[in-house]
């Protein structure tokens, strides 16, 4: 009884059900409602028409896409096979965390929604914020070793 | 051609000309708003990220700078209007040449001067320089009548401070939400570019106002110790105005030195005291280039002198002292900001 008035208050108070979308991404999935809150002020949503191009190879790294909807192909003039990637995806990943730029490029294979953010903003976000940083940061290794496992499994 | 596309977009910019002639006259007050917003947006976001609703944490911010105000209106803007008022007082006709010449320094070069119009026939250099003087005390005592002729400009700047917190109080609240419309209007092509403009924007703009308040602080209370240390009369007015006309580079650490040279002259002090107070506000100069503006601003503005004392001349022109005072870190900001867009649009290969 308590706990559904705490969450009815909840979800007056704070309009929770407005965050929920951000749980589709695996790196959000632990933030706590504040937490969600605080990333859902630099999120922005945005939509790519079949063929458009979200980012080329050799542009300045500044967004990281999560894609909610829609198939997009990564090609890189390094070579290998064209990658399709669709919902739950985030693009940018490595290149946030090299330097260098885009190495590769991103385009939409059908209408897509992504939501995007600033890698600027997050780090700033994980800078200043230890909590939520250490479970962000969490969340990314863990992205990246599922990514890995998945690379030697193929 | 779309021409419902075309002539739904002339409306709009029409209509977008239309609002900013409606609302011209409150640019100054929007502008201000957004700056004050800057400077206390960490402040805000510092009790956000302690789970304080941003509202409530802009209330706190606001409660802390009344109680600081509150706290100077008590302590020290009396000592500051005492100060200058006992300065003025020396130009309301008190002060005439004869009273000047009887200050050691002004007497010695009488003395000179009455002996070179006793050996040089007609040179009358003692008169000359009590005609100089005459007019110099004419002018400055203009000073204080030119600031009770502007009462009207009080009063509208007492309406502009109410103002001012009621409108950054939205600005600061809504920030996110400001952000993410004015990004929702961007297309796609240009979508990364203008994150990075934007926190570009944000970055120089934020940090350097924040600096420069910072400065005006740290080095309005060094030059008020040292100019304690150092013997000069009025050192509060003397060091608040030193750390004000901290803000001009170059030539703003010399206009604070030469109000105190003006206080310690005006006093009948020994002019020796005019090496003291020169050596202190150049101690005050060591520690703010050395520590104080390394640390809080990171960079120092890169500007040439020549374009320094040009754009201080032209604001003054446009302006007077205000615009003087905020010139130099406008052409700063507006350079930095045009150097950043060129790069990136270069980067995007958009030109």
């Amino acid at each position: 009884m308590s706990s559904k008035i705490v969450q009815a208050l909840r979800e007056t108070l704070f309009n929770e059900a407005q965050y929920n979308y951000l749980k589709q991404f695996c790196i959000f999935q632990d933030l706590s409602l504040m937490q969600l809150k605080q990333v859902n002020n630099l999120i922005n949503r945005r939509e790519f028409k079949e063929g458009e191009c979200l980012f080329e190879e050799g542009y300045p790294m500044e967004a990281l896409f999560f894609v909610e909807s829609g198939d997009i192909e990564l090609t890189s003039k390094l070579g290998g096979a064209p990658q399709k990637l669709g919902k739950g995806a985030i693009l940018g990943m490595i290149d946030a965390q090299l330097e260098g730029g885009r190495r590769s490029t991103a385009r939409a294979q059908s209408n897509c929604v992504t939501y995007a953010i600033s890698i600027t903003d997050l780090n700033y976000l994980i800078d200043h914020n230890p909590v939520l940083g250490i479970k962000l940061l969490r969340a990314i290794a863990k992205y990246f070793s599922q990514t890995i496992l998945h690379c030697l499994n193929r | 051609m779309n021409w419902t596309k075309l002539v739904f977009n002339i409306f709009l910019i029409l209509l977008a000309g239309l609002a900013i002639f409606f609302y011209r006259f409150i640019f100054v007050y929007l502008g201000t708003a957004i700056l004050i917003s800057f400077i206390l947006d960490p402040l805000v976001s510092w009790f956000e990220r302690r789970t304080i609703p941003r509202w409530f944490s802009i209330i706190i911010v606001y409660l802390i700078i009344l109680g600081l105000l509150a706290f100077s209106g008590v302590r020290l803007f009396p000592l500051l209007s005492n100060q200058a008022q006992s300065l003025f007082a020396q130009f309301n006709g008190d002060l005439d040449a004869e009273t000047l010449l009887a200050l050691p320094l002004l007497k010695d070069v009488y003395s000179i001067a009455q002996d070179l119009d006793a050996s040089i026939a007609n040179l009358q250099s003692a008169k000359l320089l009590t005609d100089t003087l005459e007019k110099g005390i004419g002018l400055l005592g203009s000073l204080p009548s030119m600031l009770l002729d502007n009462v009207a400009a009080i009063v509208g700047t007492i309406s502009f401070l109410a103002t001012v917190p009621i409108l950054s109080f939205f600005v600061i609240k809504d920030k996110y939400y400001f952000r993410k419309k004015l990004i929702s209007l961007v297309p796609n092509r240009y979508y990364e570019l203008t994150l990075i403009l934007i926190n570009k924007f944000d970055e120089t703009v934020g940090r350097f106002f924040r600096a420069v308040l910072f400065e005006v602080i740290v080095v309005g209370i060094m030059a008020t110790i040292a100019f304690s240390i150092a013997g000069v009369p009025y050192p509060f007015l003397v060091g608040a105005i030193a750390g004000l006309a901290n803000v001009i580079p170059y030539f703003g650490p010399f206009s604070g030195w030469a109000v105190s040279a003006l206080a310690i002259l005006l006093s009948g002090l020994n002019p020796v005291q005019l090496v003291w107070s020169a050596l202190a506000m150049y101690i005050v100069q060591v520690v703010d280039n050395n520590i104080v503006y390394p640390v809080v601003v990171g960079t120092t503005i890169r500007m040439h002198p020549l374009v320094v004392l040009l754009t201080v001349i032209t604001a003054g022109w446009i302006g007077g002292i205000i615009w003087m005072l905020v010139s130099v870190p406008l052409v700063y900001i507006v350079f930095s900001l045009v150097k950043v867009t060129h790069d990136n649009l270069k980067a995007f290969r958009i030109i």
